[in-house]
């Protein structure tokens, strides 16, 4: 307990008047009801309340500037506060807002708060896009097609795949996003394409490009052959002394454009192969040709390095 | 026990039955009417009176600056109300949420 006098701020010589003054003074600052919750003040409160109680009777002050008693006396400060009722529950008849969700008894700042939730809940919000991402086998994009596929969020949904369809391009289904809120419209649903790679068909704009084995003879001699095509196998005229390299072009049978509607073109480029089991008849034919053909065809090759 | 007007009256050594009723005209007190001629005071009633009596006679304030502090108090109290109930809504909250409100209520006051 500190000294009475140090706590008002006061010399052993002031006046009962001198102590009614600082008291006064420092309780406005420090009362505990004007300080609800503030801990410090309120025992900063009791201690000069105790320090006044005790200089303002002259026979206590008298005992303990003889030293007889301590600063702590035996008086005790008040103890029946108004803010342990005032923050009860009883309280709240006295408050001016009663801290409950009711309209007509909160304060505007608390207000605004259920203000804003209850605009929020009638505002009509559109719902959320989703973004999927599938794959699409080649030919399925070339041609177009229509199918059901399972999103990887286990979503089913139809999808036209639209000829010509690039990979990285991204369909849009209407509606197929999330709900929207209040009668809002659903937001769409976006689905990110990549075309898997073909075996054989490679696609450059609209154009396929394909690489096809031919036999020697077709080669040498020319003739008919059965080509694959995006849209089905069509016959093709190899000509006379084609070679490995050899790229004829069948017209229109490429990818067909989604804005001109027109197609491109299938590039065939011929690979000459050699049979797949080795042929006496042709090993005898090859050891007299070449008796008769010693025309190195890495001559040019060999002399640029 | 149920405390009545003049219970508060003697309670108080300052205090004077005259005065007393004119707090409860002004509003500053509001005791329960049981009857028409009695009013029965509850704890919080009681503890409203010594305040106000320890704001009048110790601390010499008159009349009109009380009559300035009780509604100033009163909106203090209230708000104090409010504030709880926020708190125990916010308190309510998964650890995550009550993180956001936290976040947000911090870049508010930076």
């Amino acid at each position: 307990m500190d000294n009475p006098y140090e706590l008002l701020g006061l010399k052993p010589s002031a006046s009962v008047e001198d102590v009614r003054k600082a008291y006064r003074k420092l309780a406005k600052k420090c009362h505990p009801d004007l300080h609800p919750g503030d801990a410090e003040a309120e025992a900063r409160f009791k201690a000069i309340s105790q320090a006044q109680a005790l200089l303002s009777d002259p026979e206590k002050r008298a005992r303990f500037d003889a030293g007889e008693i301590d600063a702590a006396g035996n008086e005790r400060a008040p103890e029946h506060f108004y803010h342990p009722h005032a923050d009860s529950e009883d309280g709240v008849r006295y408050a001016r807002y009663d801290g409950s969700a009711h309209p007509d008894s909160m304060s505007d700042i608390f207000a605004e708060l259920f203000r804003n939730q209850q605009d929020r809940a009638h505002v009509k919000m559109r719902g959320h896009d989703i973004h999927y991402s599938i794959d699409i086998p080649f030919l399925e994009a070339v041609r177009g097609t229509k199918k059901r596929a399972t999103m990887a969020d286990g979503k089913q949904l139809d999808i036209t795949i639209p000829e010509g369809l690039q990979s990285g391009q991204s369909l849009r289904l209407r509606g197929k996003g999330t709900p929207g809120l209040e009668g809002g419209p659903p937001g769409d649903a976006y689905i990110d394409v990549r075309v898997s790679p073909h075996k054989f068909f490679t696609r450059r704009g609209n154009d396929i490009h394909v690489t096809v084995p031919v036999t020697i003879s077709e080669a040498v001699l020319g003739g008919k052959i059965k080509v694959p095509t995006i849209n089905g196998t069509v016959e093709m005229t190899v000509p006379k002394h084609a070679n490995t390299g050899t790229v004829l072009r069948l017209k229109e049978r490429g990818v067909k454009d989604r804005k001109s509607g027109k197609r491109g073109h299938q590039h065939v480029r011929l690979e000459v192969v050699l049979p797949e089991k080795p042929d006496e008849a042709l090993d005898t034919f090859a050891a007299s040709w070449a008796e008769t053909h010693k025309d190195d065809p890495r001559h040019a090759m060999l002399g640029a390095i | 026990m149920t405390i009545f007007f003049n219970d508060v009256v003697n309670m108080l050594d300052d205090l004077n039955a005259d005065e007393l009723a004119a707090w409860i005209d002004k509003g500053w007190i509001k005791p329960e009417k049981v009857s028409e001629s009695s009013d029965v005071f509850h704890a919080t009633d009681v503890a409203r009176v010594r305040l106000i009596a320890e704001c009048r006679y110790q601390l010499n304030l008159d009349v009109d600056t009380i009559d300035l502090i009780i509604p100033l108090l009163d909106q203090v109290y209230g708000l104090r109300r409010e504030l709880r109930t926020l708190v125990r809504a916010i308190n309510a909250q998964p650890d995550d949420v009550r993180q956001k409100i936290l976040d947000a209520a911090d870049n508010r006051t930076a």
